[in-house]
């Protein structure tokens, strides 16, 4: 019985695999057609700010427990909404630079070398940024570990400036950022 | 004329047109020299055919010799294709050398450890005068882990998007349903939910599903029109610049 379970499973994970291998392998592009018909828009500026930690503080104080976890469960919603279509135009960049790589021009054919290798990273760090965002969605209370980012950390300086005048909670003093 | 044995029919299919289309593969790889780009599959593509003509010529007390140890070497032949495929993609790449290594030994390992396991549960193990059963449940074993590379390579290509290559797709696609189909058939044997006259009749069968998808992969021209005259970037290196800020504050 019990290597009826381990066989059964295993070849339906293995099948649902196959199969999304296979019908990945359909959606690569090979010219800039193709790319252009397919890419997502994925919003930088908007992937910073739902990621902001100065922004999550802000709401943290702003909120009541109920709402913060509820608005941050949203933007993780969001963030990976990001993450997913970065993740999918930087697989479309990969099979682009990896079609060019084939080019006769040696410029062109550099050029998607670094495109692919560049892309496949991007890919790499947005699906570690999903999984961090997964367990934050999992656990809305927790907290950043730390804030090492100048800019992030003088703004999360502000605001928790702002925050204290306005609700004379927090006693602000400033420190240097390591 | 006397018709032919559906049965034997059925047996002389199974083994004469996978035969035909391995070969016609290993020409299609001669010819657009893709023997260079996938050595150890090229050698698979010929050693079962090899092995399957051997056992049409050889004495009828050899042949069982011949087909489990030619077994044992095209399953691990096969493994080793699957890494041949996993470095084919990951080759340009470094970083993701050492997750991909790391990936497959990891597969190896929990398929080898759950394959023995499930050999320590059976009780017609090493039963002595009855090397067929050992036999059938140590490939069983084997092809678990097959499968389990197979899922690892499966899984690793598609999470990095790593598709673009359908030889490369095509060849794990093929080890795996192989694999996968072989092993449910090896279990219903070892279980005697089949008799071994259908054991011996279906067993080509997996082998045969692999070979079909591999042809459909290998003998179309898959030439396409690479018109590509500049390289678009896309903001690529902010994100990526803006990702690693992201996953190194954490």
């Amino acid at each position: 019985m019990t290597s009826w379970v381990v066989v059964f499973g295993i070849l339906a994970v293995l099948l649902v695999a196959l199969w999304r291998l296979t019908q990945h392998s359909r959606s690569t592009v090979a010219t800039l057609g193709e790319w252009e018909q397919r890419k997502c828009h994925a919003d930088l500026e908007a992937f910073l700010a739902l990621t902001d930690p100065s922004e999550e503080l802000y709401l943290r104080i702003s909120l009541s427990p109920r709402q913060f976890r509820s608005v941050r469960r949203k933007r993780i919603i969001l963030a990976r909404q990001c993450l997913r279509s970065v993740a999918h135009n930087a697989s479309l960049f990969a099979s682009i630079g990896a079609a060019a790589r084939l080019s006769t021009d040696p410029e062109i054919a550099l050029a998607g070398r670094r495109l692919s290798t560049e892309a496949l990273q991007v890919r790499m760090n947005a699906r570690a940024a999903e999984y961090y965002l997964l367990l934050r969605w999992m656990l809305p209370a927790g907290t950043p570990i730390r804030l090492t980012k100048l800019g992030t950390y003088q703004r999360a300086l502000s605001r928790m400036e702002f925050v204290s005048s306005k609700t004379g909670l927090i006693s602000t003093h400033r420190t240097t950022p390591d | 004329v006397r018709p032919m044995d559906p049965k034997h029919a059925i047996r002389m299919a199974l083994w004469i047109v996978p035969l035909l289309l391995q070969l016609t593969i290993a020409a299609v790889m001669l010819r657009r020299s893709l023997f260079r780009e996938f050595p150890l599959f090229f050698l698979y593509t010929l050693f079962v055919p090899l092995r399957d003509s051997v056992l049409l010529f050889a004495q009828a007390d050899l042949n069982p010799w011949i087909y489990w140890v030619g077994e044992g070497v095209a399953v691990l032949l096969g493994m080793a294709v699957m890494y041949e495929m996993l470095s084919h993609m990951i080759q340009p790449y470094p970083f993701l050398r050492r997750a991909a290594v790391w990936l497959f030994q990891a597969a190896a390992i929990v398929g080898g450890l759950i394959g023995l396991l499930m050999l320590s549960q059976e009780v017609q193990f090493w039963r002595p005068g009855q090397p067929i059963e050992t036999i059938v449940l140590l490939e069983r074993s084997l092809r678990l882990v097959q499968v389990c590379l197979s899922l690892a390579v499966a899984l690793f290509l598609s999470r990095f998007g790593l598709t673009w290559n359908h030889y490369v797709v095509g060849v794990v696609t093929g080890f795996g349903v192989a694999a996968g189909l072989g092993m449910v058939l090896l279990e219903f044997r070892a279980a005697h939910y089949i008799s071994d006259s259908l054991f011996v009749l279906m067993s080509p069968l997996a082998h045969n599903c692999a070979v079909i998808l591999w042809a459909v992969y290998f003998v179309p021209s898959r030439q396409r029109e690479f018109a590509i005259d500049r390289v678009p970037t896309g903001g690529l290196g902010k994100w990526n610049q803006a990702l690693q800020e992201f996953i190194g504050n954490r």
